[in-house]
């Protein structure tokens, strides 16, 4: 253990995000998150709208404060810092968003855009710049003369390229990819995932994936996180994800359409019911729409509990869950 | 019974590129139809266009045939009539266009009244059985609640409830899932099923979504730069290709068992 803790890239520690929400009522987005990235690595975070994933990439880049809990990024508490310090720290966290389009100033050229990073962090002169910069679209397989065009004029999926080079740019420890490839097209998309790993390879570059399709995830981490309601319920293994012991982990699998499902998935209505409590201070968040909730998960919180060797689970009733997936195995 | 029969239609915006390029389809009543494509592939365009949609700006040449209709020769109150008693469609975000400012029980009444003669008690009363058809939960407060106060998963269920409300014969639904969770889109789908299985409703869905095509569609076709380039029964479209381009797309769909790009490093 004490090897993966010299190596990590980004540890969390008790991370959580409380907004004010009211005059005396507050919203607790993320819920006591810790999680340990080491270098090399890309641990994928997955869950739906709301449940804090986009706010716990955005403590980690320091887009916003951090209400609990210390990051550590190469082992310092960046969670707390402020103005120049706050500033380098930038550098080394970098975060690619789904719309590109978002990330761009319309008048601002993509060749000014890529050397504006390098400027900023005192990495290069304006001058030399531009040859980094050509470079950098060698690099995401883009042709230089885009250098000189306008975000308008570049396709999503061709900005997305972009940003994924700027973001390299300044050799960051740790890129955040905020549901990077989810605004594109299927064909595109892949196109994406596979410049990434190509980049992880070349550079060593350590990813955190943000995203809500499982399918995306698995192909490019090595871990995932899912998290509900704020917090994180299930750690594991991607290779291990059919294994997933959680029954909101189960549920998104079994939401996953594949093109050879054609008749063969069974959706139960029953079995997804729709929620929108975060379940309340108490218990477990995801009661209200388990289909396995017992009296215990309306009383205490399920502690994310390490069940097997890497592979960690905040569940009351996993037996439950394995007996009942073993039933429907054998229809 | 054929239900739609679209005709070497095509669709070209202020006479330029055909946004639809001379694409030919035929629907029988009770089928699942899904067209799938990219971005730009002129699904959305094609939809529009039958349920006549469009823009003043698009110009469409060739024939939609609703019903045995020709829907170029409706007149406007036809056309109303049409709309909503024969043909219903859904959108991405059902929310968007519905009116902010209302509550969702006054927009059922309207919806209702505009295509029959019904009392307030009798339209609330449709409007909860409806929406109780569409598994949500606590209908009587969504009739009570204002668009914005509700999430993206019910506001597309109310959608569903209000396009079904006069038993229409065909949905139309355009992307009715792609801004859902997982969760969600597994929900709508199933209840889109339950359309066909109780109502013999014909649908024709449009998506970027393979898998959901290929979970609920009878035949899928396949459109690039606004052509139809495959039409077939699903198993057919999905196993057997015979368009590259098809080939091509459904290449690109990453799987829950598709294999590991990257290594991690250890």
């Amino acid at each position: 253990m004490s090897e993966a803790m010299e190596t990590a890239v980004l540890e969390l520690r008790h991370v959580g995000k409380v907004f004010d929400a009211g005059k005396s009522t507050q919203f607790r987005a993320v819920h006591d998150v810790s999680l340990t990235v080491r270098r090399g690595e890309c641990l994928g975070i997955v869950g739906e709208s709301g449940c804090g994933k986009s706010t716990l990439a955005r403590m980690i880049t320091r887009l916003t404060d951090v209400s609990e809990g210390e990051v550590l990024l190469c082992g310092r508490d960046i969670s707390a810092l402020r103005g120049r310090a706050l500033r380098n720290a930038y550098r080394d966290v970098q975060m690619v968003f789904q719309d590109p389009y978002s990330v761009f100033s319309p008048r601002t050229s993509v060749g000014t855009f890529l050397e504006d990073g390098l400027v900023y962090h005192g990495i290069l002169r304006r001058r030399e710049a531009r040859q980094e910069a050509k470079r950098l679209m060698e690099l995401v397989e883009l042709p230089d003369e885009l250098l000189d065009r306008f975000p308008h004029q570049l396709s999503g999926g061709q900005l997305q390229r972009v940003v994924i080079a700027r973001a390299v740019s300044t050799r960051p420890k740790l890129v955040l990819l905020d549901e990077a490839t989810s605004a594109l097209d299927v064909s595109v998309q892949k196109q994406i995932l596979k410049l990434l790993v190509e980049l992880q390879r070349l550079y060593g570059l350590t990813y955190v994936l943000i995203g809500h399709d499982l399918a995306v995830v698995r192909t490019i981490a090595g871990r995932i996180a899912v998290m509900y309601a704020g917090a994180v319920v299930e750690e594991l293994d991607a290779a291990e994800l059919e294994a997933a012991m959680h029954p909101y982990t189960r549920m998104l699998l079994n939401s996953v359409f594949s093109i050879h499902d054609r008749g063969r998935k069974i959706i139960d209505l029953e079995e997804m019911r729709v929620s929108h409590g975060h379940g309340g201070a108490e218990g477990c968040p995801y009661r209200e729409r388990c289909m396995f909730a017992g009296p215990v998960c309306a009383k205490r919180r399920p502690p994310l509990e390490e069940k097997r060797t890497g592979h960690s689970v905040a569940c009351h009733n996993i037996r439950a869950v394995r007996v009942n997936e073993g039933q429907t195995g054998n229809d | 019974m054929e239900i739609l029969t679209v005709e070497n239609y095509s669709i070209t915006y202020d006479g330029v590129k055909n946004a639809v390029d001379r694409v030919s389809l035929r629907v029988e009543e009770g089928e699942i139809v899904s067209i799938v494509g990219e971005s730009g592939s002129g699904k959305s365009t094609l939809l529009h266009g039958i349920l006549g949609l469009l823009p003043r700006s698009a110009a469409a040449k060739g024939a939609v045939r609703v019903l045995g209709r020709a829907l170029a020769e409706m007149k406007p109150a036809e056309l109303r009539k049409l709309r909503g008693e024969e043909v219903a469609m859904i959108f991405q975000d059902t929310g968007r266009y519905m009116n902010p400012t209302s509550r969702i029980g006054a927009q059922f009444r309207q919806y209702l009244r505009c295509h029959g003669d019904y009392s307030n008690p009798e339209c609330d009363a449709q409007a909860l059985d409806l929406l109780r058809r569409v598994h949500l939960a606590d209908a009587e407060r969504v009739l009570r609640s204002y668009p914005f106060e509700l999430s993206g998963g019910m506001r597309q269920r109310v959608g569903i409830a209000m396009a079904m409300a006069l038993k229409p014969r065909l949905l139309l639904a355009d992307e009715p899932t792609s801004a859902l969770d997982v969760t969600v889109q597994a929900q709508i789908v199933r209840q889109m099923i339950d359309l066909r299985e109780k109502y013999g409703t014909t649908i024709i869905l449009v998506t970027h979504n393979m898998g959901v095509a290929a979970y609920m569609s009878d035949r899928v076709g396949v459109m690039r730069g606004g052509a139809l380039v495959e039409l077939g029964p699903t198993e057919r479209v999905i196993h057997a290709p015979r368009d590259e381009y098809t080939r091509k797309l459904l290449g690109a769909v990453i799987e829950l068992d598709d294999e590991k790009m990257a290594v991690v490093a250890v």
